[in-house]
């Protein structure tokens, strides 16, 4: 398949009624093949509105919206995009809809009609890949949040998206919770390609991702690589942001004479330039 | 108001073969004028715990005790309403408990509901409202037309025209953007600061909250008190923590790794304070 843009996002205005408020009001973007970018800004930015948008849950009231060059206006189109994008919501407890593991894993692929050997294939896939293997036969009702939410994305994984879609996909999670998903969002898209549009205000999730979107009123207002979006004080103040720890406490540091070198970005690489200066003293 | 339970358990269904233990063996003291909170991953029994506080749960083991009122396995339910109006709860995603027509009938609720005259209502409204950063333009307004952060904002202040003595915080900040969590945190310890009899308990898994606006810690695992303290006792335990599926805030995880020998000393857990330690560090150690 050619190299396509996963996500073409075209002067798109979308509002939720007649002589309501323009949530979106011309938005462009593009998201490509195999990228790791994390949309943000603050509650009521548009944000969720937009992840709605790409698989066609809604469709723009102007502009359009591109999936690898599918239409989401489209009757015909539409029904690729959704085998195209996988979304996993907030609420782990509103997206299970089977009594076990497996059989929620294996309920879109039922609607698929793909043949009952290939399904189990895939499905038996999809829950190791999640890191739910021994927990086929489990409720989901019996399931941790994180668990529930990595049954959320077997079922979607099943389906072989190529776009996967986290609409603050972790918010309810406790922190352990947070890991599991991210964790396994991060081996998808190292080792099956899959590009990965992450909407958040978890800071430190946003710091995953290749690159950061900043939106506000509607609009895009900042762009590029994490660290460089998040010395924009002012834009991440005025779309409800903070910079995240590591990044104040670089600042922080700089202003004690404390030096980090600029590639240590992780807290981890941090840590380990702290401990070299450490040592030097 | 004192806040004591003793051996205090709680099976939901007692007596049906859906019978489920989800706290047990719970001994908790809290005086007045505290912020206490208690952390625990989902599941763990926080939300549990607290609901007992206020009456909505009857303990099915051991005792609790609220201000004045003593509370045993079997007692009814009906004679704890008073404790209502005394503790207050603010659920997660609070919002969705609006329902009256206008945001000034909805704050007024709990008020009318507890007997306070016309007047004192309407200037109980109006003082939570500020409270909560509502402005007064919005009293009119049906909640249903706000902004998620307005609305929940509106149900807060419902809460607090209970004139409540001890508040318990359920997730407060839970899906709400950094600035916004911020403000809602600072708000609460606000209303703490203003009198010396109130207290907060704060219900949560973020550390970094637990451990800012928290003066003492309860951490719950599998419906236990498994590990109790200051802020800076609980995280001198990460691996405890790591079993109770939580963790240290970045600060502590961070100034652990440089100086394993965990002298160091934190109050706000802030970016600035932890750049200070991490500099006296470098520096060689030196005076705290």
């Amino acid at each position: 398949m050619a190299e396509e843009t996963a996500v073409q996002v075209n002067n798109v205005t979308y509002r939720y009624a007649e002589g309501a408020p323009s949530v979106l009001s011309g938005l462009s973007l593009k998201v490509e093949q195999n990228e790791w970018v994390a949309i943000t800004g603050h509650n009521g930015s548009g944000k969720s509105t937009l992840a709605r948008l790409i698989n066609g849950l809604l469709l723009p009231e102007h502009g359009d919206i591109l999936v690898q060059g599918l239409n989401s206006a489209s009757e015909d189109d539409k029904v690729h995009i959704r085998r195209k994008v996988g979304m996993v919501f907030q609420n782990p407890d509103n997206q299970i809809v089977a009594p076990t593991v497996q059989d929620d894993v294996a309920f879109g692929l039922e609607n698929t009609g793909v043949d009952p050997q290939t399904m189990e294939k895939r499905v038996a896939w999809a829950i190791k890949a999640a890191g739910l293997a021994g927990l086929e036969h489990a409720e989901p009702h019996n399931l941790s949040g994180g668990q529930k939410q990595r049954v959320a994305i077997a079922g979607i994984l099943a389906l072989k998206p190529d776009i996967l879609v986290l609409d603050e996909a972790t918010s309810m999670l406790d922190p352990l919770g947070k890991k599991e998903v991210m964790s396994l969002a991060g081996r998808l898209h190292k080792e099956e390609n899959v590009t990965v549009i992450s909407i958040t205000h978890d800071l430190e999730e946003v710091l995953r991702a290749d690159r950061m979107i900043v939106m506000n009123q509607g609009v895009v207002t900042a762009d590029g690589k994490p660290d460089d979006v998040f010395r924009e004080k002012e834009i991440l103040d005025r779309a409800g942001l903070e910079q995240p720890f590591s990044v104040r406490l670089r600042e922080e540091l700089a202003r004690r004479e404390v030096v980090i070198p600029e590639n240590a970005v992780s807290e981890k690489a941090m840590v380990s330039a702290l401990c070299r200066l450490k040592h030097k003293t | 108001m004192q806040i004591k339970a003793q051996n205090l358990g709680f099976t939901y269904g007692e007596g049906t073969p859906f019978e489920k233990k989800a706290v047990s063996g719970i001994d908790v003291d809290i005086p007045p004028g505290s912020r206490i909170a208690v952390v625990g991953h989902t599941g763990s029994g926080k939300s549990t715990l607290v609901q007992h506080l206020n009456g909505l749960l009857v303990p099915t083991e051991g005792t609790l005790t609220v201000g004045e009122t003593t509370i045993r396995p079997g007692m009814k339910q009906k004679v704890l309403h008073h404790l209502r109006r005394t503790v207050g709860m603010v659920f997660q995603y609070p919002e969705h408990q609006l329902f009256e027509e206008t945001v000034e009938k909805d704050i007024a609720f709990a008020p009318n509901n507890f007997g306070a005259g016309e007047k004192e209502t309407a200037e109980r409204v109006r003082r939570a409202a500020e409270a909560v950063g509502l402005d007064e333009s919005l009293l009119s307004r049906s909640p249903f037309e706000l902004s998620g952060g307005q609305m929940r904002r509106v149900a807060i202040a419902g809460v607090l025209a209970g004139h409540p003595d001890v508040l318990i915080l359920d997730e407060p900040a839970a899906g709400l953007d950094p600035k916004g969590r911020r403000a809602m945190m600072e708000m609460f310890s606000r209303w703490q600061q203003e009198q010396p009899f109130r207290s907060y308990i704060l219900v949560t898994h973020h550390m970094e909250d637990a451990a800012k606006y928290a003066d003492y810690l309860y951490v719950m695992n599998a419906g236990s008190i498994v590990m109790e303290g200051t802020p800076a006792e609980v995280f001198q335990s990460p691996a405890r923590l790591k079993e109770a599926r939580l963790d240290v805030p970045a600060a502590v995880r961070i100034l652990t790794e440089i100086d394993g020998s965990g002298s160091f000393s934190l109050n706000t857990y802030e970016a600035d304070e932890t750049a200070d330690e991490i500099a006296r560090i470098l520096r060689g150690g030196g005076p705290l």
